[in-house]
């Protein structure tokens, strides 16, 4: 079975994007093993607490806490992300691994496939 | 291990120009071939690369450090690299 390394590297809300993206991780779940890696503004996919007040908006990115349910138990961020805006890894949807830079390098380099969403 | 990173334009590179590792190949795609005149290649790989239609289309004319290529030599790219990384 492929490897494969989805990147998420977009902020949640700015167009569907981000959303059609998270069900493009659920289907390649089902292909290959699958790892997700967020990047940039994407980490910013994981900030606790949104809201929809308006009920036009999905907040989807709840449905990050069930990927482990779709084999998916494996997540990497940068370190250097986390500092950027002060997180704390625990508090997030979804605890990611945080790596350096050289670390993401090689994760990156240590996939079959990567996907940049 | 030699990965194809695209950026498709300026923002993307500015974003993402520390994955370029020395032994990368860059190819610059749409807007990203703004970038071969905004001397915002401050970085170091193997081959760097604009595609030729794109910059006709803009009127861009890239530095002579940038390779020119076509359709055909990015299929080549994409399958002689172990993968193709494209920033957006």
């Amino acid at each position: 079975m492929d490897k494969l390394l989805v990147l998420i590297s977009k902020k949640p809300y700015r167009s569907i994007d981000a959303r059609e993206n998270f069900d493009v991780i659920l289907a390649a779940s089902a292909f290959s093993q699958c790892s997700v890696l967020f990047l940039g503004e994407g980490l910013l996919q994981l900030l606790p607490g949104q809201q929809a007040t308006d009920s036009k908006v999905k907040v989807f990115t709840r449905g990050y806490a069930a990927l482990p349910d779709y084999g998916i138990d494996k997540y990497y961020c940068e370190s250097t992300d986390m500092e950027k805006w002060s997180l704390d890894s625990k508090q997030l949807i979804i605890e990611p691994i945080a790596l350096s830079p050289s670390e993401t390098d090689e994760l990156i380099r240590s996939f079959d496939k990567v996907l940049n969403l | 291990m030699i990965l194809l990173h695209t950026f498709n334009s300026p923002e993307a590179l500015l974003k993402f120009n520390h994955r370029i590792n020395k032994d990368d190949n860059v190819l610059f795609i749409e807007d990203g071939v703004y970038c071969c005149i905004d001397n915002l290649m401050e970085f170091d790989c193997r081959r760097l690369m604009a595609l030729q239609q794109d910059c006709d289309l803009r009127g861009i004319q890239p530095a002579e450090s940038v390779e020119l290529i076509g359709y055909h030599d990015w299929v080549q790219m994409c399958t002689e690299a172990d993968n193709h990384l494209s920033w957006y």
